[in-house]
């Protein structure tokens, strides 16, 4: 397996306040949802942190994508006539984040957006590790889900968080990662808090914590069910 | 960027509106029958669409699963499962992937529940009926495939897309063989939305003629097993994926994305144009698409090169589409016949192409299959003989 170099990382939580998404033209930012505002809020970080996003591939995460539009979708269906807004069904889907992204900013790269439920962060990490094996010079991971809205369950805080990955040694990484069997005797990391329990993409909190530890840290993804996998982040130094 | 791959194709499946297995699908293309049909429905002016016909009941141990998503994967992977069961003892089933497009997942079983500001029922699971994920659960269930599983989700190239994950993550050594695919189930969601969008056809769906007047919609699934090695008759070769950084609902009026995606197969198979044998379309009959697409098919591969547009015989089939459109292009490829574009009757002469409209011969070891997305995310895959 490759080493990944984790060379900038950017998280939003609700505590932060509304993101500005300042990637995002004025006009456009305002018919954009919570949950592409996030994707936008944390990219903008990185591209602030020197990330190239024209040529980087990007990878989105999410486990339930543009879910406050599709719960709106919902309720359209259930008035009425049933009609609904061509715009609102137009960015239900859930590349919206990355297709608004690349539309503001010009990229015509490649982009995927996969969903794996509670193991979406780890699916996303596999997709940009081969992205980064077959040849891609930069990749920027990109998770977030937003809010639950309140029929649906279980409820959740959003959650976005952005890191710029790339397979080559170069200056000032924050970590070196690798995805390997489990070390046990390699400290495990921090539990993510309460309001985040629940956010599918939790798990990318923990990897954005444990860039501050100075030694090896293990985190492994709640319920990978048959990869017996970890990720293991080290300093770049070690 | 693209993935060169050429690793096997050792099985594949189709289940949609022209039957529930190969053998079915098979024979209605051979008889050019379309599976599209009027639907007794108020989601929508009328039109027809391509609904799959008598899908079997999941398994009781899945009940907490049970969506009609849901049965349309168990439906597409049972006649491959011996193929899966191999593949799990060669390759252990933790190096066996799972990689699945899908644009609906169980939204319809969501919709089912809805009441505006009222609880859901008692039964309904968001995570195991709605998600996406819920159907990759379901496919690691029966297969017993136990490695990485996820569901890519970019609207209609979901499931094309979803093969250059595959490639990647077998080159990449992280799975050694992968179940790959895609399944969308028709829903009151995607009718009333390209209703919205005035994208739904009055009659049927017409691929590049000169009276398109829109898409049909359909559902179904299309699973294929591709490994590390292995015997086969196709191969798949490369995936170009590239974004149009344009609109979210319209392609770019000159093809650009679409291009760069041909190019970018092209490109990293080491093929030149001329070594493609035809191009399965996306060809939904919108007046834009097939426009912009045979723009784009123009600009890359010259007038020549047959185009065959199959959403007439299953309807825009959406995040399962890309995915049954490889798989038909691998099955023709090794025939070596491509069938007639049902609903193109005239061909819409502006456009510049060879559209196939009478079933055709062909002679050739590579064919590509082009998918196109909202949010302007294109797909093309290049398949090949072994």
């Amino acid at each position: 397996m490759i080493d990944v170099f984790i060379r900038a990382a950017a998280t939003w939580t609700a505590e932060r306040g509304a993101p500005r998404a300042e990637l995002i033209p004025a006009a456009m930012r305002r018919r954009c949802s919570l949950a592409t505002r996030l994707v936008a809020e944390v990219t903008g970080e990185l591209v602030g942190a020197g990330m190239p996003l024209a040529r980087a591939a990007i990878v989105h995460g999410t486990a339930f994508g543009e879910i406050a539009t599709t719960a709106e979708l919902l309720d359209m269906m259930r008035d009425g006539d049933g009609a609904l807004s061509p715009l609102r069904f137009a960015t239900s889907v859930h590349n919206t984040a990355t297709g608004q992204l690349a539309i503001a900013q010009g990229h015509t790269g490649r982009s995927t957006t996969l969903c794996a439920g509670e193991q979406t962060v780890a699916a996303a990490w596999l997709e940009a590790q081969a992205w980064l094996a077959s040849g891609a010079s930069d990749v920027l991971l990109v998770v977030a889900d937003e809010p639950m809205p309140a029929q649906l369950h279980p409820h959740h805080d959003g959650l976005a968080v952005a890191l710029w990955l790339t397979a080559e040694v170069a200056p000032g990484p924050r970590a070196v990662a690798r995805w390997q069997a489990p070390r046990r005797d390699v400290p495990a990391a921090a539990a993510v808090p309460a309001p985040l329990r629940s956010n599918p993409v939790r798990w990318a909190w923990s990897i954005v914590e444990a860039l501050g530890s100075a030694t090896c840290v293990r985190l492994e993804p709640d319920d990978v069910r048959g990869c017996a996998s970890s990720l293991e982040l080290r300093p770049p130094a070690d | 960027m693209s993935t060169d791959t050429r690793h096997p194709i050792t099985a594949l499946s189709l289940c949609n509106a022209l039957g529930t297995d190969l053998t079915g699908v098979s024979a209605a293309i051979a008889a050019a029958r379309s599976g599209l049909r009027a639907l007794p429905w108020s989601w929508g002016p009328p039109g027809t669409h391509g609904l799959c016909d008598a899908l079997a009941p999941l398994p009781a141990a899945l009940a907490a699963h049970d969506t009609r998503q849901a049965r349309i994967a168990a439906q597409t992977l049972a006649p491959i499962q011996g193929a899966i069961d191999r593949a799990n003892r060669r390759w252990g089933a933790s190096r066996v992937a799972i990689v699945i497009g899908t644009s609906t997942g169980g939204i319809a079983a969501t919709e089912a529940a809805w009441t505006r500001g009222a609880p859901l029922p008692a039964g309904f699971d968001v995570a195991r009926q709605h998600a996406l994920q819920a159907t990759i659960e379901v496919v690691r269930a029966c297969s017993g495939a136990r490695g990485p599983g996820y569901a890519i989700s970019t609207a209609c190239s979901s499931s094309a897309k979803a093969f250059g994950s595959a490639a990647r993550l077998i080159a990449a050594d992280l799975a050694d063989a992968v179940i790959v695919g895609g399944v969308d189930s028709l829903c009151e969601t995607t009718v009333r939305g390209f209703t919205a969008l005035e994208l739904v056809a009055p009659d049927h769906c017409r691929p590049f003629d000169v009276a398109r007047r829109g898409l049909s919609l359909g559902e179904g699934g299309a699973l294929a097993l591709v490994e590390r090695r292995g015997d086969a008759a196709t191969r798949l070769v490369a995936v170009g994926e590239s974004c149009d950084a344009y609109h979210m609902s319209a392609p770019h009026p000159e093809g650009d994305g679409a291009a760069a995606a041909m190019r970018a197969a092209l490109e990293h198979a080491g093929l030149e144009p001329a070594q493609i044998a035809f191009i399965n379309a996306h060809g939904t009959g919108t007046a834009l698409n097939d426009a912009a697409e045979a723009k784009a098919i123009a600009r890359v591969f010259g007038a020549r090169t047959p185009v065959v547009a199959t959403k007439g015989y299953t309807g825009h089939m959406l995040g399962a589409a890309g995915a049954t459109e490889v798989i038909l292009t691998a099955l023709a490829l090794a025939e070596g016949v491509v069938p007639p574009s049902l609903g193109c009757d005239n061909i819409d002469a502006t456009l510049g192409i060879d559209v196939v409209v009478q079933r055709r011969v062909l002679d050739g070891d590579y064919a590509m299959s082009n998918s196109f997305a909202f949010g302007g995310s294109n797909a093309a895959v290049i398949v090949g003989l072994a």
